[in-house]
């Protein structure tokens, strides 16, 4: 579990996208930088049931996964028809989504997330989501944040 | 609101920690990737720096230690950028608190670069286990910094070559 950004095989910059406006930021910015450095864009969706507490789950027939490749497509849909097409393969992981971006991360150039997801409080400092991959992901961390919108690197078109 | 740099800047802290280190290194590559102004920023922390809590205001914060907090803030910058040597480089040293030294400059930087310290086996960590929390510095500009924020790990000691520390 000591993967570091290798160079020699294909880089990749991985993404975890769950719907939520920090997340398309995350997703842009990570197009943008792809483009910048010839990485592939690995969008990553994670899902879980939600935990009932040993109630009877009340929406069972959910397709939860075909829920969470519809809002990976969406936000995918979002940041491509703004941008050049870049290379974004996506996937839709089971699981813990901080767990699932640190292990799709390992070896990968850098990781990217928005600064809080669905879930959290909004004053929340980071999202817990966040907070676990700056804490344990092996490669550099991007932490992008939604709000004043449009606050873009500036000069990023030169 | 000031005036905007055209060329953009990418912001990063350094304190000297081999983790700062690798953070300059990646935000050197990444400000000649997007053809940007790399600003390096090392805060002068008085109560850090400060022999003791007991000792006057001021020790060991003379002109002297400032000079020499430059030239090998420089000397880590050199060896960061050197290569092919982007020229596009602003070392700056400035007193005070780090988060209000760097929050400071972030307004306007395409990203703030910075690096994090881990211990050892760290990302060999289960899921949700709780861990040693961000350093403050980190944290703060997490939660406050208007611009992106990069977190570069420490380089890991070649776990291959160096199996284990103890014995």
């Amino acid at each position: 579990m000591t993967a570091r950004a290798q160079n020699g095989s294909e880089r990749r910059i991985v993404v975890g996208v769950d719907g939520s406006e920090p997340s398309k930021a995350a997703l842009s910015w990570a197009v943008a930088q792809a483009r910048l450095t010839g990485a592939v864009v690995e969008a990553v969706i994670a899902w879980e049931v939600p935990a009932t507490y040993g109630y009877p789950v009340p929406v069972s027939g959910v397709d939860w996964g075909d829920l969470a490749q519809q809002v990976l497509s969406e936000a995918i849909a979002d940041v491509a028809d703004a941008a050049a097409p870049a290379k974004i393969s996506y996937k839709v992981v089971e699981g813990n989504p901080a767990q699932a971006l640190v292990e799709e991360s390992a070896g990968a150039d850098l990781l990217v997330v928005g600064n809080r997801g669905h879930g959290g409080f909004v004053e929340a400092l980071l999202g817990s989501t966040g907070q676990h991959c700056v804490h344990h992901a092996t490669c550099p961390v991007v932490v992008i944040r939604d709000s004043g919108a449009g606050h873009r690197a500036e000069g990023g078109s030169r | 609101m000031g005036p905007q740099v055209s060329a953009g800047r990418i912001l990063v802290g350094v304190d000297g920690s081999r983790a700062s280190a690798a953070a300059l290194r990646w935000a050197a590559a990444e400000a000649q990737i997007r053809g940007m102004r790399l600003h390096v920023v090392h805060a002068l922390d008085q109560h850090a720096a400060a022999p003791a809590h007991y000792a006057p205001p001021g020790a060991g914060q003379d002109a002297a230690g400032h000079a020499m907090e430059v030239s090998a803030l420089k000397a880590l910058v050199r060896e960061a950028v050197s290569p092919d040597g982007w020229p596009a480089v602003q070392v700056e040293v400035d007193a005070g608190l780090p988060v209000r030294v760097l929050l400071a400059r972030a307004p306007g930087a395409a990203m703030l670069v910075l690096g994090s310290t881990r211990s050892v086996g760290f990302a060999d960590a289960p899921a949700g286990k709780p861990r040693a929390p961000l350093g403050p510095v980190a944290r703060d500009c997490l939660r406050a910094a208007p611009c992106p924020v990069v977190i570069v790990a420490e380089p890991s000691v070649q776990p291959e070559a160096e199996p284990a520390r103890v014995g």
